[in-house]
């Protein structure tokens, strides 16, 4: 797919997403609609911008390149398990699948040195518990571990 | 003139109050550089600790708490582009830029002088000018709110590097989300479909742990695993700064200073604008050979400067009127009320030993704090060499920790998620997360500023505003501000035209 294409797709996202804010807003009392009504009326101008801008851009013929190598894809992996973390937290405990995440992470995105990742957890486990258990008594989950 | 005020200088070289600045300073600089925990969670946590000392020395550890926690939160934004505090979002930028180029310890020496020396300054202002100064809030009603909102609003447009079109689109996105929640005015929920966890809004707390830190702990899982931030393996240990070191960026600090004093005496604008306002007004003053967008200390400067300018000035309202210049100095006054101190005029005429103590313990706290956070800028500086492949899932943990500890809502995390993954995407596509936080910390002010200006003026906002000369300025300052963006954009069209023409005559020739 040529850039100019991606462009005006996104562009259109936009004013399609704009139109439909203007409309849910129209039911907001007590002037409650005038920011959105005003953010979105202005962003449909200024995406309009951004669809004329497509089509003129120097670069508009070049072709979208899709990296589909491990490489240029790990921080989606560190995002998946990021969203099964904070679930975890009040599953298994804050500490415990913190751990998780910290050796997990870590070998997902390339780091092959366990001893690198054990000085990590070493440090910044001890060092959390020490500041939000004790000191701040912030009462991070528990489940069934710590 | 000051001689009253001068009087009350040694009372701060108590063994007590000594004390109490060092806790309070160090307790600032840690709570403000961890993301997700801030200066008003840091100084409502010493309160207890508070009530076992007289109350002056009680205020001292707060205001030593405070003025410490807004710096603090430089650290790791500069370090790590995880700002600790709203008000240290913008140094994220340059600062940031600054530690991937290796300048890490050049950026710590910059903010390091510019936050001290800012908060002195601010302290002196405080200390010297708080009765005239604290006439200058009272100008300030719905309209000059809602303006002083827009005049932040508009510093998006200068801040923007790239497209100024996708920088004002990131800008209204963030202003939409700042409506999203039971509305105040009318308790109608707008854009909560039916979630609780909305009821209450999009708070600033996981929009800008979101935006910057799980955003930056995602992009640092990208690339080589074992490269670091800065792309080196040892660090200087020097992070002392030089007067030499500060004389390239001294009319930036002095810019910083100014915008950060003036801005603190307004009620409810603070730090977070402060910086931004200083920032565009950096960008416009941008010379050939500056390299804003790139690493550019004097960006860093001004925004280290404003952020800290703001300290002492925003406590000027809430000695002499009652009126809190932002969250923190809220709870200081909550502390004031606690320790049985009724502020206002008559405070600084039946309790000046107390008043002025204070303010000479907070000026004495911005020096100790220089001493302090050289200790820990070492400490932090050293993250910079971490491998990106621990950093980055670190990040991810404390991003997620942070929010928690500082909410205790479950919502605010998964609010924190999805904002990282926005900032993820619009900082990969050229959009920007700063105008996204810019937006949800002015739009609540500038829509409550708005709707009331509407009730007060009966629907004619234009003609009431017409009649007010502090709207006026105002108005001339967002001129001003708008026109950014513009001159810049002719400046750099003629650079590139006359570099074109000096290429065609080199090729005649």
């Amino acid at each position: 797919m040529p850039l100019y294409a991606g462009r005006a797709v996104t562009a259109l996202s936009l004013i399609a997403i704009s139109i439909y804010i203007w409309i849910v807003a129209e039911e907001f009392p007590a002037n409650g609609h005038q920011v959105p009504h005003f953010t979105s009326g202005t962003a449909i101008l200024l995406s309009l911008v951004l669809l004329v801008n497509a089509f003129r851009g120097e670069d508009r013929f070049e072709k979208i390149k899709l990296d589909l190598s491990f490489e240029g894809n790990k921080q989606y992996l560190a995002l998946a398990l990021a969203m099964v973390y904070v679930p975890t937290i009040f599953e298994l405990g804050f500490f415990t699948s913190s751990l998780l995440l910290l050796v997990i992470g870590s070998y997902l995105v390339g780091v092959r040195s366990l001893r690198s990742i054990a000085i990590t957890v070493g440090i910044s486990m001890p060092l959390m518990y020490a500041f939000f258990e004790i000191f701040l008594q912030a009462r991070l989950p528990r489940g069934i571990l710590i | 003139m000051f001689l009253e005020e001068f009087g009350f200088l040694l009372n701060i070289l108590t063994p007590n109050n000594i004390l109490a600045m060092l806790l309070g300073v160090s307790v600032g600089l840690l709570i403000g550089a961890i993301p997700g925990l801030s200066p008003p969670m840091a100084i409502a946590l010493m309160i207890p600790v508070s009530f076992e000392f007289p109350p002056a020395t009680a205020l001292i550890l707060l205001v030593s708490c405070y003025a410490a926690g807004i710096y603090g939160g430089s650290f790791s934004a500069i370090l790590l582009r995880t700002p600790g505090t709203s008000a240290s979002a913008a140094s994220a930028i340059e600062g940031y830029l600054m530690t991937s180029r290796g300048l890490a310890v050049e950026a710590i020496k910059i903010s390091t002088f510019a936050s001290v020396m800012g908060g002195i300054i601010s302290g002196l202002v405080l200390l010297f000018l708080s009765k005239p100064l604290a006439q200058v809030s009272l100008w300030f009603g719905p309209a000059e709110y809602f303006l002083t909102a827009l005049l932040g609003l508009t510093a998006i447009a200068s801040v923007t590097f790239g497209s100024v079109t996708k920088g004002l689109i990131s800008g209204l996105l963030g202003l939409l989300l700042s409506t999203v929640g039971i509305d105040q005015f009318s308790s109608f929920p707008r854009f909560t479909y039916d979630m609780v966890g909305l009821e209450s809004g999009i708070g600033i707390l996981p929009t800008i742990i979101g935006l910057f830190a799980f955003a930056q702990g995602l992009e640092l899982c990208e690339g080589k695993a074992h490269g670091t931030i800065s792309g080196l393996k040892t660090l200087s240990w020097n992070v002392w700064p030089k007067l030499s070191d500060m004389y390239r960026v001294r009319w930036s600090l002095f810019r910083g200073w100014l915008c950060g004093l003036v801005i603190g005496i307004i009620p409810a604008a603070g730090g977070s604008i402060a910086q931004w306002i200083a920032y565009a007004w950096e960008i416009r003053r941008a010379k050939p050979g500056d390299e804003f967008g790139k690493g550019e200390a004097k960006g860093l400067a001004a925004t280290e400067g404003s952020n800290n300018g703001v300290t002492g000035t925003s406590l000027i309202p809430m000695f002499v009127l009652g009126i809190p210049g932002g969250i923190s100095a809220a709870v200081i006054l909550g502390a004031l009320s606690i320790h049985g101190l009724q502020p206002g005029l008559r405070l600084f005429k039946n309790n000046p030993e107390v008043v002025y103590t204070i303010m000479w313990g907070f000026i004495a706290a911005n020096v100790m704090m220089a001493g302090l956070a050289t200790v820990m800028a070492r400490t932090f500086a050293y993250l910079t060499l971490v491998p990106r492949g621990i950093l980055g899932p670190l990040i991810i943990m404390f991003s997620v920790v942070g929010v928690y500890a500082g909410s205790n809502n479950v919502y605010d995390v998964w609010i924190t998620v999805a904002m990282g993954v926005l900032g993820y995407f619009m900082q990969k596509y050229g959009f920007s997360p700063a105008g996204v936080l810019l937006g949800v910390i002015l739009g609540p002010i500038a829509e409550d500023g708005m709707r009331n200006l509407l009730i007060i003026s009966d629907d004619a906002p234009v003609s009431f505003i017409m009649g007010r000369p502090v709207s006026l300025i105002i108005i001339a300052f967002i001129l001003v501000i708008m026109s950014f963006p513009l001159i810049r954009r002719r400046r750099e069209r003629a650079t590139r035209m006359s570099e074109g023409g000096d290429r065609t005559i080199e090729s005649i020739t």
